[in-house]
C-alpha cells in the first residue's frame, strides 16, 4: 500500500459577496496495486476489462502517449481502481472531486496521475513483458 | 475465441457466445487457492508479481507432469532412465560402465 495525496476542489457560494468560491485541498489516498485493483476494474468497468487488465490499460495509455488532459476520464477510470480512501464512495462521487472543466487544475491533476501511474507500473519487482 | 469464430464461422464450437465467461479475477483467485498462496501475499503483492508467480508455478507443474509422463512411457517400454553424476557419465563414456 502506497500513501499519497490527490489535489481536489470544493466550491461554494460566498453569502456576503454572492460569488462562487473555489477552495483547493488535498485528500489522503492509498494506492492498492494488488489483485483487488483488477477486481475493482472488472466490477466497475467490465466493458474495458473484457479486453485487457488494468495494468495493461495504464501501460497502453502511457505507451500511446495518451497521458494528457484530453484523456482525463480514461485516467480517472484507471486511477479509481487503484485507490482506497474515506473520501471515495463510488466512481461518480470520485469524479465530482476533481475540477475537470478547469484547465489549470486539470493539468495539475493529470501531472499527479501521470506520476501515480509511473509508480504503479514501476512498483512491481517483475516486468510484465518478461 | 473471437479469432476462432472469425476463422471458422461454421464450426460446431463457433457459437460460444452463451458460454459462461469467468472473470479474470476469479480465475486468478482459483489459481491462488490451487497453489495455496497465503492471503497476506495476495493482498500485499503487486498484481504483476502475483501473476508471474502463478504462471511460473503453473509452468513448473506442467514440466513435472511432462517429466512424469515421459518416465511412465519409458517404463512401459522397459527402458530405465537414471539420473547420474558427471563423474559417472565420464566413466561410462570411457567404457568403464556406470556401476
Amino acid at each position: 500500500m502506497i500513501k499519497t495525496k490527490l489535489p481536489v476542489f470544493e466550491s461554494h457560494i460566498d453569502e456576503k459577496t454572492n460569488k462562487l468560491v473555489i477552495d483547493d485541498k488535498e485528500i489522503n489516498i492509498t494506492i492498492d496495486t494488488s489483485l483487488f485493483a483488477e477486481e475493482r476494474w472488472e466490477i466497475n468497468f467490465p466493458h474495458n476489462a473484457k479486453n485487457e487488465t488494468i495494468f495493461a490499460y495504464i501501460e497502453r495509455l502511457k505507451s500511446d502517449g495518451n497521458l494528457d488532459p484530453a484523456h482525463a476520464m480514461s485516467h480517472l477510470k484507471a486511477l479509481y481502481c487503484f485507490l482506497e480512501g474515506d473520501d471515495i464512495a463510488d466512481f461518480k462521487s470520485f469524479c465530482q472531486l476533481f475540477a475537470i472543466t478547469d484547465t489549470k487544475r486539470l493539468a495539475r491533476l493529470v501531472e499527479k496521475i501521470k506520476g501515480v501511474f509511473e509508480i504503479i507500473i514501476d512498483s512491481a519487482t517483475t516486468d510484465s513483458k518478461n | 475465441m473471437r479469432l476462432h469464430e472469425k476463422l471458422y464461422p461454421n464450426s460446431k464450437n463457433g457459437n460460444r457466445k452463451n458460454d459462461l465467461v469467468v472473470p479474470r479475477f476469479i480465475t486468478l483467485m482459483q489459481k491462488c487457492v490451487e497453489h495455496k498462496i497465503p492471503d497476506v501475499f495476495i493482498t500485499r503483492a503487486h498484481f504483476t508479481d502475483l501473476y508471474v508467480l502463478l504462471m511460473s508455478l503453473d509452468i513448473a507443474n506442467i514440466k513435472a507432469q511432462l517429466k512424469q509422463k515421459s518416465k511412465d512411457a519409458q517404463k512401459a517400454r522397459h527402458v530405465q532412465v537414471r539420473d547420474i553424476s558427471q563423474a559417472d557419465a565420464v566413466k561410462f563414456l570411457k567404457g568403464g560402465g556406470n556401476g
